[in-house]
């Protein structure tokens, strides 16, 4: 991926993530949040927007700030570091959309080549996993480290 | 990307997460996952 990211800084237990978004809307406080999941070593990444302030978050707006590829080159860093120090840790992430989904895809996609010299990219469909495949309609993917 | 495997990420004290209806932070989210990994067949995950 050859967009730049955004600065991140995590909690103390290092399972949530927080960063600035800035475009066209102002700055807006997002949070990516890893959450286990019922299988054992699969985590959940949540995305939202965030307020410092009180803790609230919000994962159903669509901010639409201008900076969608920044934003996910930046989720897709916090992805790599938090399997840096959870190796062992499977990353499940889909979109609240079909639509948000593609986007993802088409990401991954953009970035496969640099993506898999550390990680295994796994697209699933149907609840099957299954090496990634370009323009495959999954319905979520997965992540390990390599 | 030129990410290296291991960096500095800072660690700051933050606020619990919540949201405005007082539901666990991406309940629907992690619902969601947990009925699709519920039917995953794990030996595919397992590493060679």
């Amino acid at each position: 991926m050859n967009y730049p990211n955004y600065l991140f800084h995590s909690n103390l237990s290092s399972t949530e993530f927080f960063f600035e978004s800035i475009g066209s809307k102002g700055i807006i406080n997002k949070v990516v949040a890893f959450q286990q999941t019922s299988v054992a070593t699969i985590y959940n990444l949540g995305l939202a927007d965030y307020d410092p302030t009180t803790g609230e978050i919000d994962d159903t707006i669509i901010t639409d700030n201008g900076d969608m590829e920044k934003i996910l080159a930046t989720i897709f860093h916090i992805v790599l570091y938090y399997l840096s120090i959870n190796p062992n840790h499977i990353v499940y992430f889909s979109g609240n959309s079909p639509s948000r989904t593609r986007l993802y895809r088409i990401a991954i996609n953009h970035s496969l080549n640099e993506l898999t010299v550390l990680v295994d990219v796994l697209g699933v469909i149907n609840s099957q996993p299954e090496p990634f495949t370009a323009n495959r309609a999954y319905d979520g993917f997965l992540i390990r480290k390599k | 990307m030129r990410v290296e495997s291991k960096f500095k990420v800072e660690k700051r004290d933050s606020l619990p997460l919540k949201t405005k209806d007082n539901k666990p932070p991406f309940s629907e989210k992690l619902a969601k996952a947990n009925e699709i990994l519920a039917k995953i067949e794990l030996p595919i995950l397992k590493r060679k």
